[in-house]
C-alpha cells in the first residue's frame, strides 16, 4: 500500500493581489473519477511529465484510493501549462497554491 | 466485431472494425466535435436538452466593447494599460471578458474548471485555455474522423494513435457523464431491463472503454 503523505488540500483563495513571479510554489492535483482508466491516467502521466512507469503507476494509485494526488509543483504558470495539459488528456486537474 | 488495437511489426497500431462500427464512431465524434464547436453548449451530446442561459465567452461581432461592464463601476479605474491589454487579448482571440464554466454537464465534464475554489481565477484561467482546449480536441476528432474514412482497417502512427486514445477519452468522458457511471456502473447496467434504451449506451461504453484499454496497451508496448 502506498503511504507517501499528499500535502493536506486546504485551498486558500489567492491574495486580492497577483502573486505573479513570488517563490510560492503551485502544485497540481489530479482528482479521482470513475471514468478515466487507471492504464490510460498511468500512461498519460508517463507521457506528459515524463515519470517512470514506478512513479506514474504510483500516483495513479493515489489518485485513485486518496481521491487526489499531487502530481505536480513548481511556478503558478507552469502549473496552468500542468492543468491544460491534463484538460487536454481529459483528465480532472486543478492548481492551488502549495499550502 | 472490431478487433482490439495492436501494434504490428512496423510499429503501426492496426485495428479493424465492422461497417456499422464506423458508423457508430462516426456518429459519436460528430456529435463530440458539435458540442466542443458550440460555444453557448446547446448543442448537447446524445438527447441532453440544450442549456439554459447564455455563455459569457465574448464576441466580438457583437459590437463595440460595453467597457462600463464588470469590474468599471469606479470610472476611472480602468487605464489605458487595460485597455491595450484588452484590445490586444480580442485580436488574438480571447475573449475580452473571464469565461464561465459550461452548464451543460457533458461539455462541463469535457472542459473543466482549472481551480477549485476560485470562481475568479477558473474564469480568467477558462479565458486563456478553453478556446485551446476546444480547438485540441476538436483537431483530434477530426483527425480520427480522417483515420477512419480510409475503411475498417486502420492503420495509425504514433501521433494518429496518440489522437484516437484522447478522442476515445473524451467520448468516454461524454457517455460517462451522461449515465452518471460511477465505480459500479456494471451492477446498475446489468438491472435494466432488456428493452432500456439505455443498455444500448452502456454497451457502447463498454465497447469504447475495451478499445481505448487495448490502444493504451499497444502504445505501452512501443515505449
Amino acid at each position: 500500500m502506498v503511504t507517501v503523505s499528499v500535502a493536506p488540500v486546504e485551498v486558500e483563495r489567492p491574495d486580492a493581489e497577483e502573486d505573479l513571479g513570488t517563490a510560492r510554489p503551485w502544485i497540481t492535483i489530479v482528482w479521482n473519477d470513475p471514468i478515466n482508466l487507471m492504464s490510460y491516467v498511468t500512461y498519460v502521466f508517463q507521457k506528459h511529465f515524463g515519470y517512470s512507469k514506478e512513479k506514474a503507476t504510483k500516483l495513479m494509485l493515489d489518485v485513485h484510493h486518496r481521491g487526489k494526488a499531487v502530481v505536480s509543483n513548481g511556478s503558478r504558470e507552469e502549473m496552468e501549462r500542468d492543468v491544460s495539459a491534463m484538460h487536454g488528456y481529459g483528465l480532472w486537474a486543478t492548481l492551488q497554491k502549495d499550502t | 466485431m472490431s478487433t482490439a488495437f495492436r501494434r504490428a511489426r512496423d510499429g503501426s497500431i492496426r485495428a479493424s472494425f465492422e461497417a456499422v462500427e464506423v458508423g457508430v464512431l462516426t456518429n459519436l465524434i460528430t456529435q463530440l466535435a458539435t458540442l466542443l464547436q458550440d460555444e453557448r453548449g446547446e448543442a448537447g451530446f446524445d438527447g441532453f436538452p440544450p442549456v439554459v442561459g447564455p455563455r459569457t465567452r465574448g464576441a466580438p461581432a457583437d459590437g463595440p466593447a460595453d467597457h462600463s461592464a464588470g469590474g468599471a463601476a469606479d470610472g476611472s479605474a480602468r487605464g489605458v494599460a487595460d485597455e491595450l491589454a484588452e484590445d490586444l487579448a480580442a485580436s488574438i482571440g480571447l475573449p475580452s471578458e473571464p469565461v464561465q464554466a459550461p452548464t451543460d454537464p457533458v461539455l462541463a465534464r469535457l472542459l473543466p474548471d482549472g481551480y477549485t475554489d476560485d470562481p475568479e481565477a477558473a474564469a480568467e484561467f477558462r479565458r486563456y485555455t478553453e478556446y485551446d482546449l476546444r480547438m485540441g480536441k476538436m483537431s483530434a476528432a477530426a483527425i480520427v474522423l480522417d483515420t477512419l474514412e480510409s475503411g475498417g482497417s486502420v492503420r495509425l502512427d504514433a501521433a494518429q494513435a496518440h489522437e484516437w486514445m484522447r478522442v476515445l477519452n473524451d467520448l468516454r468522458l461524454a457517455i460517462g457523464t451522461r449515465l452518471d457511471v460511477d465505480e459500479d456502473y456494471e451492477a446498475v447496467a446489468d438491472t435494466l431491463p432488456d428493452d432500456d434504451p439505455l443498455r444500448s449506451l452502456y454497451a457502447v461504453y463498454e465497447w469504447l472503454t475495451w478499445m481505448q484499454d487495448s490502444l493504451v496497451s499497444a502504445l505501452s508496448k512501443g515505449r
